[in-house]
């Protein structure tokens, strides 16, 4: 399967989804003008993915320094896509949430989530990073 | 036409706090532009990490709010306008003034749910928001894009309730002006 590359830009993250290795990562800043417009077709790419996959260990890494909260919405809908997937027997996600070191909202955002979605294995990191 | 009307200009937006203003096209442009540049200000005034944060994201939240109700300015030629301002309160806390057309129809719904807020607690807000993110469907609510988020956001960072008004242009018009003011 094709990787699936986005570059960063000011207001959308950079997506790198290296299928291939089983490493997918989102880095950058969220508020795009349609947010549901932005991850719809991230969305599709990653349920093609995940159709094609068994017994597979999955490394998602998440470093995000702001998002608006229609991308917020997305971003659940897509942890939810994640959580579905770790449910099955067969494969399992690891998700790297990382913060940058003096922003505990993000933390928390990252700690609930964790919360929210159990079949996901979250690991909250703080990352010693110049916003 | 007085040369000097730049300094008199400035001079009454200092008096009043405000050192960011911009009155004119709103459009995603304009939002990624000006977030930028309120970036590099609050970087250069060294505002605390949480609070810059929380000023952009307010920013951001509003200016989106903006784009997404507000009807085409029926004075232009099919675009949104907007008059916004942000500031440095004496006590030391930043705002932020929105000035947006919105439809009258729409504006029972924005009061309520801003009355709504305004009553609730910053445990009730977290609590709130917790719940909104977690409903089913991101688009059950075509009020706003971000189903009820975006002002759970601003009440979330906002450090006293939200203000805001309503004020008609005239009577006959199916549009009025929506102001809205958050405090960091």
């Amino acid at each position: 399967m094709h990787n699936f590359h986005l570059n960063a830009t000011t207001d959308t993250p950079e997506i790198h989804f290296d299928f291939n290795n089983h490493h997918l990562s989102i880095a950058g800043e969220a508020y795009p003008e349609n947010a549901a417009l932005f991850f719809h077709p991230i969305l599709i790419s990653l349920k093609e993915y995940f159709n094609t996959l068994t017994d597979a260990t999955v490394k998602v890494t998440f470093h995000l320094t702001y998002f608006n909260s229609a991308s917020t919405k997305m971003l659940y809908t897509l942890f939810d896509l994640l959580d579905t997937v770790a449910a099955q027997q067969k494969n399992s996600i690891t998700l790297q949430w990382l913060h940058d070191e003096d922003d505990d909202a993000m933390q928390e955002f990252g700690m609930d989530a964790k919360s929210d979605f159990s079949h996901v294995d979250f690991i909250i990191c703080s990352e010693a990073h110049a916003r | 036409m007085c040369i000097d009307l730049l300094s008199a200009f400035y001079k009454e937006a200092e008096r009043n706090g405000i050192q960011f203003y911009y009155c004119g096209k709103l459009s995603q442009n304009v939002i990624a532009t000006m977030g930028e540049a309120l970036k590099l200000r609050l970087e250069r005034q060294d505002a605390k990490g949480v609070i810059s944060r929380k000023l952009f994201s307010s920013f951001i939240e509003i200016m989106q709010n903006a784009m997404h109700y507000s009807p085409d300015d029926p004075e232009s030629t099919g675009y949104k306008s907007v008059s916004v301002a942000i500031g440095l309160q004496q006590e030391g806390k930043y705002f932020i003034i929105c000035a947006n057309l919105i439809l009258k129809n729409d504006i029972p719904r924005i009061q309520q749910r801003l009355e709504q807020l305004k009553s609730m607690s910053p445990d009730e807000i977290r609590q709130a928001y917790r719940s909104q993110l977690k409903t089913d469907n991101p688009l059950d609510d075509d009020i706003s894009k971000g189903a009820g988020l975006g002002f759970l956001t601003l009440a979330r960072d906002s450090s006293s309730p939200i203000e805001y008004t309503f004020a008609d242009i005239n009577a006959q018009h199916d549009v009025s002006t929506f102001f809205i003011k958050i405090t960091i």
